[in-house]
């Protein structure tokens, strides 16, 4: 709940800080302790690995490095993990806003039903996701018999995959707008039906402006999540290199091969995409708080 | 453009919001829905506007059936009790946004939407303010943007939810005076909610009191406030006295005041006297002595012309305010803990149940 509030009203993180700063009353020696602990911390645990991925990866000189990232294993991980990427989060942004818009601007029952499942795949592993599908997809599962008769193949495939991404990453949107929206109810959007405007324009020209930073955030988690998402890809995947294999995958492949400048440089790719995202969200954060 | 509603019911679940509605708006008519909160005002604009649908009834613009028509189809302006401005749009495209989704070949060109866009600015007096976000207004220029928007796509009706409701008293009164002369000039046929008695009474042609969804009584503003037709609207539009007593033998009894009413019933009943419906007797000048009540002056407070006085009957729990021109207040030489006699001029009687 932490995380949400703070993702959709960046402007709350800034002002609490300074609100606790005022309050924060204890001995200058316990705060820079503390300050050094927590600072000590995210060195250690986050950037410390950060420097050491690219330090490997570079190891060996850059042109090792090129040739790492774009020998053929390497490139058909990219072109998955992008593929995936580009069919995936379309797909889960219109759901999200769909998800979204129902569930707060129209009441029906069952509706917080509803929005505590949207939550499911945050609690529940990423693995078992995978195999829910393996296990109604897959030869042996209980549709199996009857998609091998179709020649329909679920699984072990890029529509495998890109299943199994859906379900891991179809919360992030709606996660980001549902609260947004719910704050700025339905009196907008009443305003321009009655002005005489169709549901669909009213969606463009109200409800998105409205919600558009959020949007955009959530996007950026989920594309985050669809390129980097190990469990449930793996399990459905089949690992078979070269074709299904997306990039955090192929990582493994490298590593288990005891090839350590490949799997280090792939991932270096990976931790860029993962900066820039965090880049383009303190971005989001710091344009959405700002007065027109 | 009139408006005529009949038999309108609303229900929300177990709660019915709007019972049996009937009423008909004149064309050109101002009419104001005077009513406590929760009395079902916002429900009944919203079911005219189309916004929300009735569960029974018929609602009739100018003649033609428009129940289950679509918002669109109703040409209804709507001013929401709370602006509804769309926060992203500066204040001209604010203005301007009924005229943009219009089908292209229902739309204005550019040029038409900027001079009317033009024009609306001017009649709310806000010029110099178009190229603002709604953010960057007062709350009474934001009503007035909300006004002009909705007059932009030249509504045939104009329902207006307590569009003063958010704003301080001195800018009510403003705005109050501005839109009775708007309506004047535009002479559009209006409903305009509001829980402000004073409000409603200076600026409809007539008034239309609601309660807990049902209509109490419809009437020009010196009807309503003359002949309040039961108990609940004499309270509501006004502040006034109540005295409690019985009914029996066609008079109601307090004390010594006693009033003849047409019921025969034995019952309880209350009198309202209105504060100004008092004269002020000294023990040698009473003329009607059943109409009188005795009392202690507890507090004056002279507020202009007029002098609002505070006192306490004999029973100790009856408080009575008195209002008196300040020339009777002098004529009388009235003070503190003074003990004076209360004539009342005007009495109705209502039986409790
Ligand atoms: N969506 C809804 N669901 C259930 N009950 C509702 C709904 N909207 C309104 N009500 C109820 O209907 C009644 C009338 O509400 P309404 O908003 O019409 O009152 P109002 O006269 O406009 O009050 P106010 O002066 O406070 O604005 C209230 O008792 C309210 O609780
Ligand atoms: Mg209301």
């Amino acid at each position: 709940m932490a995380e949400l509030s703070v993702s959709t009203k960046p402007g709350n993180l800034l002002q609490t800080r300074r609100r606790v700063a005022r309050t924060l009353t204890e001995p200058l020696w316990i705060r820079t302790l503390l300050t050094v602990i927590v600072i000590a911390f995210i060195a250690l645990f986050l950037i410390l690995p950060l420097i050491f991925i690219f330090a490997q990866a570079f190891q060996n000189g850059v042109g090792v490095y090129w040739a790492a990232v774009s020998s053929s294993d390497a490139l058909s991980s990219i072109t998955l993990t992008l593929t995936v990427l580009v069919i995936v989060v379309p797909i889960n942004t219109v759901f999200g806003i769909l998800l979204a818009w129902t569930t707060t601007k129209y009441r029906f029952r069952g509706k917080s039903l509803v929005v505590t499942l949207a939550d499911l795949p945050f609690s529940i592993s990423p693995v078992i996701g995978g195999l829910i599908f393996v296990l109604m997809f897959g030869d042996h599962g209980i549709l199996g018999p009857w998609l091998l008769a179709h020649h329909i193949q679920l699984v072990f495939n890029t529509i495998g995959i890109c299943i199994a991404t859906l379900f891991v990453t179809y919360p992030f949107v709606a996660r980001e707008l549902i609260p947004l929206m719910e704050n700025q109810g339905r009196l907008e959007e009443e305003a321009s039906l009655v002005l005489g405007a169709g549901t669909l324009r009213t969606f463009f020209k109200v409800t998105l402006p409205n919600i558009k930073w959020g949007l955009l955030y959530g996007v950026i988690l989920c594309s985050a999540r669809a390129i980097g998402d190990f469990g449930a890809v793996s399990v459905v995947s089949g690992h078979i290199v070269g074709q299904t294999n997306t990039m955090p995958l192929q990582v493994q492949a490298f590593y288990d091969g005891y090839q350590m400048t490949a799997a280090f440089a792939l991932s270096s790719l990976m931790s860029v995409v993962a900066i820039v995202s965090l880049a383009l969200k303190s971005y989001i954060d710091w344009k959405s708080t700002r007065p027109e | 453009m009139s408006i005529e509603l009949r038999h309108i019911s609303k229900s929300y679940g177990p709660y019915q919001i709007l019972k049996d509605i009937n009423l008909t708006i004149q064309t050109g008519e101002l009419v104001a829905l005077l009513g406590p909160s929760g009395s079902g005002k916002t429900s009944l604009l919203r079911v005219l506007a189309g916004l929300e649908y009735a569960d029974e009834g018929l609602i009739l613009f100018h003649g033609e059936d428009l129940t289950n028509a679509p918002i669109k189809k109703r040409k209804a302006g709507f001013v929401f009790q709370h602006y509804a401005l769309f926060d992203t749009m500066t204040i001209r495209d604010n203005i301007a946004y009924g005229l943009n989704v219009k089908r292209r070949k229902d739309r204005p060109s550019k040029q038409q939407i900027r001079e009317r866009v033009d024009q609306l600015l001017h009649l709310v007096r806000l010029e110099p303010y178009g190229d603002r976000y709604p953010s960057q207004l007062s709350g009474g220029q934001r009503q007035r943007v909300a006004l002009a928007r909705a007059l932009a796509i030249q509504p045939h009706i104009l329902l207006l939810d307590e569009p003063f409701g958010a704003l301080d008293a001195k800018v009510r009164k403003e705005l109050r005076q501005w839109l009775r002369h708007l309506h004047q000039q535009v002479k559009m046929t209006s409903l305009l909610v509001t829980h402000d008695q004073e409000e409603a009474f200076e600026v409809a042609d007539r008034v239309i009191i609601i309660n807990k969804g049902q209509i109490e009584q419809i009437g020009t503003p010196s009807e309503v406030y003359e002949n309040p037709v039961n108990s609940f609207v004499y309270d509501f539009i006004g502040n006034v006295n109540q005295v409690r007593g019985t009914i029996s033998d066609g008079l109601f009894t307090n004390g010594s005041f006693r009033v003849p009413v047409d019921n025969t019933e034995q019952a309880d009943g209350v009198a309202f006297i209105r504060p100004d419906q008092f004269a002020i007797r000294t023990p040698d000048d009473i003329q009607e002595a059943g109409r009188t009540l005795a009392a202690t002056v507890t507090h004056i407070h002279p507020s202009g012309s007029i002098i609002k006085l505070e006192l306490i009957g004999q029973d100790e729990d009856q408080n009575l305010e008195v209002e008196v021109t300040r020339r009777e207040f002098d004529a009388l030489a009235l003070s503190k803990n003074q003990q004076v006699f209360l004539e009342a001029r005007k009495v109705k009687v209502f039986t409790v149940n």
